[in-house]
């Protein structure tokens, strides 16, 4: 999976390319871990280049959730696939996350 | 290939009306091995060209059983095996998975997920996604179908 970080004005956003799953563990909680650190405490998950998305990646994606709001932040989650979206909806992910369409 | 045993091919018939593949392979309990064995998994699929809602269903289901075999029947020990067994047609999706642990508690409810705990979803999923789900013996197999007179109707999964 690739990793990308963007940034505009306040906004940070977290660009995941390609499977999100049990193989992209540390490197999306080193970049989260990263952020965090630097301050950014809002983050957003772009997930409109995700093909696939895995019960690991839904549990790394709730420890972010978490890590952030301790930090007096949140995790938005952004356009998330069809396919993805329907995992999202089958686990509640959208009563827990802001989830933008 | 990444700890992925030669696989088997146990039948392939008649390419323009009843296809279909039956595939046992074994592999080592490594994560390496568990990609490398949902990817073949998958383009055995894409090559019988099944529906893609399918597909998408039998991939993560089969990811998530290869895992739970990897972390929790296994251990995560790299010396043990998983055995993997697929039989793919447009009729029926049926994936075995075996490990070499004590088993899941085959009595305990899938049926809901506790939506705060980061773990935890695996056999969650993959009762909501398949057709039917078995588990033998003492649960260390678990067997997954997909069945084309179940009626999906609305709740296509793959777009």
């Amino acid at each position: 999976m690739e990793i990308n970080i963007m940034q505009a004005d306040n906004n940070t956003t977290i660009a995941l390319k390609g499977r999100f799953d049990f193989q992209t563990h540390q490197e999306f909680r080193r970049t989260v871990d990263g952020l965090l650190r630097s301050g950014k405490a809002t983050l957003t998950v772009d997930l409109s280049q995700v093909d696939f998305i895995d019960s690991s990646a839904l549990g790394l994606l709730l420890l972010a959730r978490e890590s952030c709001e301790k930090a007096g932040g949140g995790v938005i989650l952004n356009q998330p696939k069809d396919y993805v979206d329907k995992v999202l909806k089958l686990c509640h992910f959208d009563q827990l996350f802001q989830v933008q369409r | 290939m990444n700890g992925v045993s030669v696989p088997t091919v146990i039948g392939v018939q008649d390419l323009l009306d009843q296809s279909f593949v039956e595939i046992h392979f074994a592999i080592s309990s490594k994560e390496t091995a568990v990609a490398s064995a949902v990817a073949m998994v998958r383009r055995a699929m894409e090559m019988l060209a099944l529906d893609n809602d399918w597909v998408a269903r039998a991939e993560l289901c089969l990811q998530e059983a290869l895992l739970n075999a990897h972390f929790h029947g296994n251990h995560g020990d790299p010396e043990r095996t998983i055995r993997v067994g697929c039989i793919l047609s447009s009729e029926k999706i049926e994936l075995h998975v075996e490990d070499e642990g004590t088993g899941y508690p085959v009595n305990r409810d899938y049926s809901s997920v506790d939506t705060m705990h980061p773990r935890g979803r695996g056999l969650f999923l993959i009762h909501q996604l398949m057709d039917s789900v078995a588990l033998n013996g003492a649960g260390a197999h678990i067997i997954m179908s997909l069945l084309r007179s179940q009626n999906h109707g609305n709740q296509h999964y793959a777009g």
